[in-house]
């Protein structure tokens, strides 16, 4: 799956619907439609998710510079732990 | 996906490739490690007293987190474009992109200014207690990139039809300049969640 | 750029910042109890006596801190020299990059006389002036961070316009002191804060701050160093 549209640039109207979607969906789930525990930790690899896309295909890193985009997949790894483990510690 | 890679080769930078500028990446980087310490410095915060941070998120209005989002994304949206019609060397349509991004990108400072006005009308501050110190300065240094990057766009889309300059070099500025636009948006899709949406039990 | 620029010099200033970084961080801040400092809720006994019972390392630490400060302006000085060979000698920036350092010795110097103050008679000042002199001397070195944001704009941009197929300074690093100037910003909120991670302790404002700023110094020195064996042949 990463691999497929890592390497292919995907229309930018169909990747800001997908962004947008999942936006909406962490602001549903905040809002309460969802068990806390659940809504927040969705909410957070949402958040990943959305973000993989903005390298990939915003930055233009998804089909180019190997380096870069292991650097960037290292934050984004760091950033969702943060924030995951953060959580479930309190 | 086939017909559109098949139909869309020009937009396929090679492996070795890096879209922009290597300098303005490292600033780029740099910067989101200063935001991740940021992200670390709340998290352990609001591990330490989640009581605090729950009743403290509950006092923000989530509307205000979706609709600056859905700018951020929308005008991020238009800037991708605009990159992608530059490496076709369609640099006039690239630069209507940019105005356009430009154009989209401004109601998030409206929006941001009638957030905080109303976090001060009701008597949250900076020093209110630990949340909202991390919410005004976090937000705060966000919105100083974002007004930078304002700066960016208005200066890119002159760049895109600056006939004497050559066409990499504009493509390189204007992909730099997206990528920095773009880590405006992935910084706040972190702070949306972690500000707005981490609902305690 | 007529290929005979006199770099006499030029070294021994550039060593100096590497040099500055090392006594700062010795006589200033280990001797001086600066690194880390107390956080701002240390109760004014507790710093008053540190004052009291170290009168003589603070006092030694703070005096070479003095003494060494002016090598900050001699390598920022020296990294101007370089700057020159990018860009013009009339161009703003190299004066601005000169000015930055200058005035960064002074913001070094003036808090630094401070901490001497509370180490000079200890035993006659009250408490609360004792950590008054130490809040005083910490708003002042840290709020001055606009001072070095100055140089770090001007040296960033300067060596962002090198046209050498190898610039003098690599762009990252140009970029990288850009970003440090950028994030001192953050000191802007420390007068609000006595405790947490943007109080003048914390991890923000003081550990990132400091070490930031504190690295790009020997770095860039590792480059004017060879920069200048460049401008010698003539590159």
């Amino acid at each position: 799956m990463r691999r497929a549209h890592a390497k292919r640039p995907i229309p930018v109207a169909l990747v800001w619907a997908l962004l947008v979607l999942a936006s909406i969906a962490g602001f549903a789930l905040a809002e309460g439609f969802a068990a806390p525990h659940v809504a927040a930790s969705v909410a957070i690899v949402l958040a990943a998710v959305k973000i993989h896309l903005v390298f990939g295909q915003y930055m233009e890193l998804g089909w180019a510079h190997q380096p870069l985009r292991s650097v960037l997949a290292v934050w984004l790894a760091v950033v969702t732990l943060i924030l995951l483990v953060g959580y479930w510690s309190a | 996906m086939t017909t559109l890679a098949a139909n869309a080769p020009h937009l396929s930078a090679s492996p070795a490739e890096l879209p922009g500028d290597s300098g303005v990446w490292f600033f780029i980087v740099a910067d989101m490690c200063a935001f991740a310490v940021f992200f670390l410095v709340f998290m352990v915060g609001r591990a330490a007293d989640p009581a605090l941070y729950e009743a403290s998120r509950q006092m923000l209005d989530l509307r205000f987190g979706l609709a600056n989002t859905l700018i951020l994304l929308t005008s991020g949206a238009l800037m991708a474009q605009a990159a992608r019609d530059a490496r076709r060397g369609a640099f006039q349509r690239a630069r209507q992109m940019m105005i356009a991004a430009l154009i989209a990108g401004l109601p998030f400072g409206l929006s941001k200014a009638l957030e905080w006005q109303a976090k001060f009308a009701h008597g949250l501050t900076l020093t209110t207690n630990e949340f909202f110190t991390y919410y005004f300065v976090f937000t705060g240094i966000h919105f100083l990139h974002f007004a930078i990057g304002l700066v960016v766009l208005i200066m890119l889309q002159k760049v895109a039809v600056d006939d004497r300059m050559p066409t990499a070099t504009r493509l390189r500025w204007i992909e730099a300049g997206g990528a920095y636009w773009h880590m405006v948006d992935l910084l706040w899709i972190v702070l949306f969640a972690m500000l707005y949406l981490l609902r305690a039990a | 750029m007529d290929g005979t620029v006199d770099t006499r010099y030029w070294r021994f200033c550039a060593w100096m910042g590497p040099l500055f970084v090392l006594v700062f961080f010795v006589c200033w801040g280990l001797l001086g109890h600066n690194f880390p400092p107390f956080t701002p809720d240390t109760p004014a006994s507790v710093v008053a006596a540190y004052f009291r019972e170290n009168a003589g390392s603070v006092r030694l630490g703070m005096v070479v801190a003095m003494t060494f400060a002016p090598a900050y302006g001699v390598w920022g000085y020296s990294i101007a020299k370089v700057l020159e060979q990018v860009i013009d000698k009339d161009n703003i920036l190299v004066q601005l990059a000169r000015v930055g350092a200058a005035w960064t010795t002074i913001t070094v110097l003036v808090p630094t006389s401070f901490w001497l103050t509370a180490a000079f008679r200890p035993e006659a000042l009250p408490d609360w002036m004792i950590q008054m002199l130490y809040d005083m001397a910490w708003l002042l070195i840290d709020l001055a961070y606009a001072v070095t944001s100055v140089q770090l704009f001007a040296l960033g941009i300067g060596f962002l316009a090198d046209k050498r197929k190898v610039p003098l300074v690599p762009k990252w690093l140009a970029w990288y002191g850009i970003w440090v100037g950028f994030m001192f910003i953050l000191e802007c909120v420390m007068p609000y804060f006595r405790n947490g991670a943007l109080a003048r302790s914390g991890v923000l404002n003081f550990w990132i701050e400091f070490l930031i700023w504190m690295v790009w110094v020997p770095l860039l020195t590792v480059y004017a160093i060879k920069a200048i064996g460049r401008i010698e042949r003539g590159e």
